[in-house]
Order: structure tokens, then sequence, then C-alpha cells
């Protein structure tokens, strides 16, 4: 049922990125009828390419081509060649996402009110009433299969979630749930109900996590309108003499080749993004595509990770169930006497011994390394996601000397972290050994930060021209058929894993699009 | 996957981790000073186990990461020269703070931490799907926490 367009086709949406953002975009254009073609620069696997092993998965699924990171964050010293980790395949991060679904909370909307001015950070508010937001929050959850809501019973709990609620109890925690799992439960949707294989990150051989590779992708498809193209890498984004994009120049297996387009929707990832926009300079736009105000790749954010692992006198055998295995949600209140602004969610996790030796502790040896090794099967984990500041100068930005294989410059990640994202790790780290001790911990490892999966900010959306890259809808102030799909528009982070935003956001943004182009 | 094509899996695995998620392994230390004998894999084997000890370990499966040393440096001038600033009589403090630790640290865990035939050993169960989902085979072994309400 796939689409076949000409390449000079100038009817079709050209959406660039098979992901959460661009998939959901690209099947909601198709379903109103819309000619669309889907570019995405991985290959085409299915569930049975999968397998649960955590070495193979990061080599088929991972985004390899190099990038670099600069600034005082701890990535640029652990991975300096490796600052986000995402997929570089057809459905492209929802592949290895953990599958927290969560709303932003109102107050995380409207930061410059709620937090005031924080010197060094830049924030601004969403565009968006909460109200309006929720409307969209809503349809996404019932689209991907939300625990927790419109009556989606909750996943069974786990071992690693039974210390996570334990130890919180006792430190006096009350918000505490496994809930708001894009997973199903039970069979919905045509999708099967989760085996708790615990490989969440390796694709999900359940086919039970929401995944635009079988649920979006193949729904576009079915509708006959969608254009699909693995294999595809956008290299620049053309426009015509009045300033609007006219197409994408692309590279698949048979060489370079330029699709017409009535509208262009960017999609890759708060990385990939803004370094299309920038490598698309021209006569018009000499510093980027919809880059007048040198906004694109500016206030990257990837919220503040890290994590903590507690050793226990007896097993846990935490890698048995989901990845993500339960929230506490205590901190992610906005309480300035903890010293910082925002907060931060504690979540259950946890990996196999391949990931926790490779990179929860990059550089360990010896007996403080190796007895937590030892009793890997004791060993209980929490996660970080926490609120990162915005901030100008944190942004992506061209590699002055390097290029990939196409001869285009690399992309670099600068970040330069705030002391309110330093001060929300230290609390964590305090409260998540704290937790952990609660439930039995005799002793508790930090975990590094990781490269960044959450990205966001780098085309900012604004009401005002002057202050983003796009409008709420996530189109370009300045080229008005460009649009943006995925994290990057984010004004701030709030303490919420993305996903959930990132879908609510285009499936408002293609009932504008409806409306309007 | 066969263990063969694991073994050649992790070996191209090393590489793109190397230049991707890893530590960045350092420059070779510019010795100008004649260069000592190489070590062998039995030298390997031994320091890898007194920088990654672990008792109940057999002692040969620190030959696989230890072959896979010698073998970088046969194929490398530039590894050689980084193995070669190993200085054995330093003792596994100083190698842990050298410059060739990254390229120790990174070869043990492809090819000791990630060799599943370790991972019994650490209580790992590996790959889940074959022997199908926990929810059937027994999701919650836990019996010293009560459970939480659901």
């Amino acid at each position: 049922m796939t689409a076949r367009y000409a390449f000079g086709d100038s009817d079709v949406a050209v959406v660039i990125g098979s992901g959460a953002g661009g998939a959901v975009l690209a099947h909601e254009l198709c379903a109103r009828g819309r000619k669309v073609v889907l570019l995405e620069a991985g290959p085409q696997l299915s569930i049975a390419d999968f397998r649960n092993d955590e070495f193979f998965a990061y080599q088929q699924l991972t985004w390899l081509d190099k990038r670099t990171a600069t600034g005082d964050w701890p990535v640029a010293r652990n991975s300096p060649n490796f600052p986000a980790y995402m997929v570089k395949a057809l459905g492209g991060t929802t592949n290895h996402w953990g599958a927290l679904a969560f709303r932003m909370q109102a107050h995380e909307l409207t930061a410059t009110q709620t937090y005031g001015r924080i010197a060094g950070a830049d924030l601004a508010d969403w565009p968006i009433p909460a109200a309006e937001l929720d409307r969209y929050w809503t349809l996404a959850e019932a689209r991907m299969g939300v625990t927790g809501t419109h009556g989606i019973p909750r996943l069974d709990f786990t071992n690693n979630y039974k210390v996570l609620h334990y130890g919180a109890r006792r430190v006096g925690y009350q918000r505490i749930a496994n809930d708001r799992h894009a997973i199903n439960s039970r069979p919905r949707d045509g999708r099967a109900a989760c085996l708790q294989l615990g490989f969440c990150g390796q694709g999900c051989k359940s086919g039970a996590k929401w995944s635009t590779l079988y649920t979006e992708i193949p729904a576009a498809e079915a509708t006959g309108k969608l254009d699909l193209r693995t294999g595809s890498t956008a290299l620049r984004i053309e426009h015509d003499p009045q300033g609007r994009a006219s197409g994408v120049v692309f590279a698949d297996s048979k060489g370079q080749h330029l699709q017409r387009a009535a509208l262009v929707a960017v999609a890759g990832n708060a990385v990939e993004t803004p370094r299309l926009l920038l490598n698309s300079a021209s006569a018009r736009f000499p510093r980027g595509l919809a880059n007048g105000n040198d906004l694109v790749g500016r206030f990257f954010m990837k919220h503040v990770n890290a994590s903590a692992w507690g050793l226990f006198e007896k097993p846990v055998r935490m890698n048995r169930g989901v990845t993500m295995g339960g929230t506490i949600y205590d901190e992610a209140r906005h309480d300035p006497r903890r010293g910082f602004a925002g907060g931060y969610l504690l979540q259950a996790t946890q990996v196999g011994v391949p990931f926790f030796t490779a990179v929860i502790n990059p550089t360990g040896w010896g007996r403080g390394f190796t007895r937590f090794v030892d009793n890997f099967d004791h060993l209980s984990g929490i996660w970080l996601n926490g609120e990162d500041m915005p901030r100008a100068d944190n942004r992506v930005t061209l590699h002055a000397a390097e290029k990939d294989g196409f001869g285009l410059p690399i992309p670099n990640v600068h970040v330069d972290e705030h002391p309110n994202d330093l001060a929300i790790r230290r609390h964590f780290r305090q409260q998540a050994a704290a937790v952990l001790r609660a439930a039995g911990a005799s002793d508790v490892m930090e975990g590094a930060t990781l490269p960044a999966s959450h990205n966001m900010g780098t085309c900012r959306m604004s009401a005002d021209p002057e202050a983003g890259v796009v409008n709420s809808h996530g189109q370009s102030h300045s080229v008005r058929n460009l649009f943006i799909a995925d994290g990057s528009p984010f004004p701030t982070s709030s303490a919420q894993n993305p996903t959930l935003t990132i879908v609510a956001l285009a499936l408002r943004q293609a009932e504008y699009i409806t409306r309007n182009l | 996957m066969t263990e063969f094509d694991r073994r050649e899996f992790l070996t191209c695995c090393i590489v793109s981790w190397a230049a991707t998620l890893a530590p960045q392994v350092g420059a070779a230390a510019d010795t100008t000073a004649s260069a000592p004998p190489a070590l062998t894999a039995a030298d390997w084997q031994r320091i890898l186990r007194e920088l990654f000890p672990h008792e109940r370990v057999d002692a040969s499966l620190y030959l696989p990461p230890a072959e896979s040393l010698v073998a970088a440096g046969r194929k490398d001038a530039a590894t050689a020269r980084l193995l070669a600033s190993v200085d054995r009589a330093a003792g596994v403090a100083a190698i842990a703070v050298s410059p060739a630790f990254p390229l120790l640290r990174q070869t043990m865990v492809f090819a000791f931490y990630g060799n599943p035939a370790i991972w019994n050993t650490f209580g790992y169960d590996g790959d889940a799907w074959q022997q199908g989902g926990y929810l059937a085979r027994g999701l919650i072994t836990i019996d010293w926490l009560p459970d939480p309400p659901q």
C-alpha cells in the first residue's frame, strides 16, 4: 500500500524522521488525505530483528555517525564523540525509549513566572495554555495506550519497583506509582501485552511498547498516501525565490535526489534537526534556514541525568521486567527551599551486565567496582530525570573542521551545566541513596551522567518571532511552510520525559497544517 | 548467534564503541627509549585479573580479553606502543591511571563482561525472549519486602 510520488511532485509534504514526532505527523497528514513522503535515514527493521542483547542492539539501532561534545558537562569527558544517544532506524528513538509518558505540570509551562529570573538561565514560557495541552495529552495517551489513563490497567510491578516503593515510603515519599507506561498491560490497538522481558531499550520483542515502527508507520501506509523511504538521509532543505521551502535534497543508495515539496516538516531529533537547518544556509539565509535571529541550535536541553545503584544483602533481580519500573513523583515540585528551581523524578531503572560495566561506571576498576558486578543480582537502580536550565550558549553548532561522508559538517553539542542543574544532581544523589538504604542497601554506587537521549530546545517555540525559531504550532516564523515536529521546539524541559508531549504537539500541528496550508 | 559470530560482532562492536560511547583511548606515550618486549597473553591475563578481580570467575575467562589485546597490538603500531607503555612493576593502581587504561577497560567490557558465558556467575539472566518473558516464568522473586499496593 506504499504510495510512490515523483521527485518532481511539488504537492507532497516531506517529513524528515520517523520517530515519535515525524511518524505521528506523517500518519495524521495521510489520514487527512495529504500526500506524504517520509524520509528515514536508518534501515527498515522489524520486531523479529530485535535481540535481547545490549551490545548487539547498541550496534544495530544506535545513531553512530560521529558527533562531538564540548563544555563542562560530564559527557564531554566520558564520551567526547557521542553527546547524544538516539536511534537510526525506522521508528527512530521510539525503538529504544523507556516508554514513560508523563504530562508536564502546569507550573512547569510558565517557568518565568514560577521560577522567576534565574541568573545564567534563559527561561521562557510555553506559548500554549496548559488547558489546551491537556486536550492533546489526552489524545496522545489514548493513542499510545498509556497505563493509568483512559482506564488502561497498570503493568504488573517488578522486583525493582518493589525496592523503590518500599524505600520511598520509608523516607517519607507519598507519590509513588508504576504507571504512565506506553506499554500494553493487556492486548490493545493491535499490539500484544508486555511479556516483561526487561529489554525495552533494545527494541521491544513483545511488540507491546508504543513504537512508531509498528503503529503509526503501518497505519500511515494503510491510507495509501505514504511514500516511505528508508535509508534516505536528508542533506539540505531548498527554498524558492520567495523564501518558501521548495524541496529536500536527500541521499539514498542510488545517489542524491531533490524531492520537491509543498511543505517540509523536520523531526530529526534536536541534534540533527538544527544541524539540517544550519546546513541549509543559502544566499538568502546565510546563517541557515529559519535562522535570521541566530537562535537555531541554541537552548539545547537534555534533562539532568544520573543514576544510583544499591547493593543489597538479598537478591533483587532488577533485570526481570520493564526497564523503567516506576516513579517517585514527590521531588517533581517547585520548592526553592531545596536550593534549586524546578524538580526531578526518581525512576526505578535497570541495565544488564554489559551496560552496567560499560557506561554506568565507565572508569571503574578494582574491588570497589567488581563487588557490585559480582553481586549483579543483588542490585537495584534509580534514574534521575531532572529539569535542566535552557541557556543560549548551550547549543548545537556545525563543527568547524570535521565533515561526514556527504561532506557536510558534523554537529557539535556544547553544554555548560547551570548551577541549578548541579544542585538537582546533588539532591538526587542524596535522596536516591537514602531511598536505597532505607530499603536495605548496604552500599550505593553513583552512576555516571550518560549521553543525552531527551534532546530538546534547539528550535525554540515563541509567540514573539524575535524570541524563537517557530510558533506554538512548530511553524517557522520566517519560512511559513517549514515545520519542526520533534522535541526541538520545547522552550523548557520540565522534569517530565518528553515523548508524550512530542506526540501531543505533532497532533496539534497536524490539525493546524490541515486548516492553514 | 554462534560463538564465532559473536566474537566477530564484538570485535567490530569494540571499534564503534571506542569511537562513540567509550572514554577516549589516550594517545600512545612517546617512548623514545627502546621498547621492552611485548607482554604476552598470559601477562595480560594476570594484569586484567588484578585490575578486575572476580574470585568466582575462572582465570581462563580472562584469556579472551588478554588475547584481544595482544592481537590489537600486532595489528597497529600505535596500539602496540600504548600497550608497551604499561609498566607491570608499577602495580595496578598505576596502570589504572595510565594512558593505556581506557583500552584495557573497554577490552574487558567487550571480551569479558560481554561474554554470555560469564553472566550466570553474576546472576544476570541475559536473553529473556528465548525462554519466554518473566510474566510467565515468575516476575516477582523478592520475598523479603512487602508488596506495594497495586
